[in-house]
């Protein structure tokens, strides 16, 4: 038994779906201006997806302002083939000075989605809570 | 009409007479032609911004290679600065008026690594009915 302890700071309740919900973690994003996104975003826990954080292209253009040369952006290996991203930096606001520099990135073509990836993941404690329906924040204690 | 132009650069000249003849066109119709482009494209760039930013800063990365960890920012087709933090290039972004909608922002030796082919498993995969 390991015995770490984790404190919940901020919870949600996961997304429903057609048969199983799934979790979900709101986010505070600020551009390279320092300027935070004017509401809270919500994105679906993908671990299966490599990068960062993936966004609409809508949400993607307040990021421009900081964005990777073409030659930096990136591309990704999916069931539907290889997927090109635009990528733009991006800074994570969890709160009491806790800031992190990461990603946004948007597809080239088509519209996007929401989701929160492994590289940003592997930089925070989320808990699971797949009993209460809830994905939360934490902390070790 | 006739119009009668003075003290022009007699290189643009050349070339614009150069470009006429390829083309097969009259000096008058070649001149038509350019006037009625600058005129569709009036306030509008036929580059676009991004692509003048990415043109800048091919031009000039070699020059930043040892200077890891810094941000070099891009922006109007320029370099604006290289900037130790990152609220060193707010404070640079944020002197724009009117605002950049678009500008190049790279922390050397960390966002200019291409990381190669990345994976997107199943993550775009849900059931549309149980």
């Amino acid at each position: 038994m390991v015995g770490r302890i984790y404190r919940a700071k901020k919870c949600i309740d996961y997304e429903k779906s057609a048969l199983s919900a799934y979790p979900k973690i709101n986010l505070k994003l600020l551009n390279v201006r320092l300027e935070e996104y004017p509401s809270t975003l919500s994105f679906v826990v993908d671990t299966g997806f490599e990068g960062s954080i993936l966004v609409k292209n809508d949400v993607y253009e307040f990021f421009e302002v900081g964005e990777l040369p073409r030659k930096y952006w990136r591309t990704y290996s999916s069931m539907a083939g290889l997927i090109t991203m635009k990528v733009a930096k991006a800074i994570v606001w969890l709160g009491e000075n806790i800031k992190i520099e990461t990603y946004v990135e948007t597809p080239l073509l088509g519209t996007g989605k929401m989701l929160v990836g492994r590289e940003l993941l592997n930089k925070v404690v989320v808990i699971l809570d797949g009993a209460r329906k809830q994905a939360c924040i934490a902390d070790t204690i | 009409m006739t119009l009668v132009i003075k003290k022009v650069d007699e290189k643009i000249i050349r070339e614009f007479k150069a470009e006429a003849a390829r083309k097969g066109l009259s000096l008058s119709k070649a001149f038509e032609e350019a006037v009625r482009t600058w005129l569709t494209f009036k306030g509008k760039y036929a580059v676009s911004e991004t692509d003048l930013n990415n043109m800048a800063y091919e031009a000039i990365e070699d020059k930043f290679k040892d200077q890891s960890g810094k941000y070099v920012v891009i922006a109007r087709g320029t370099l604006v600065g290289v900037f130790k933090s990152l609220e060193e290039v707010a404070e640079a972004m944020k002197k724009f008026d009117p605002p950049v909608k678009q500008a190049l922002v790279v922390k050397v030796g960390y966002d200019d690594k291409v990381p190669g082919e990345l994976e997107w498993l199943g993550g775009s995969i849900e059931l549309k009915s149980a």
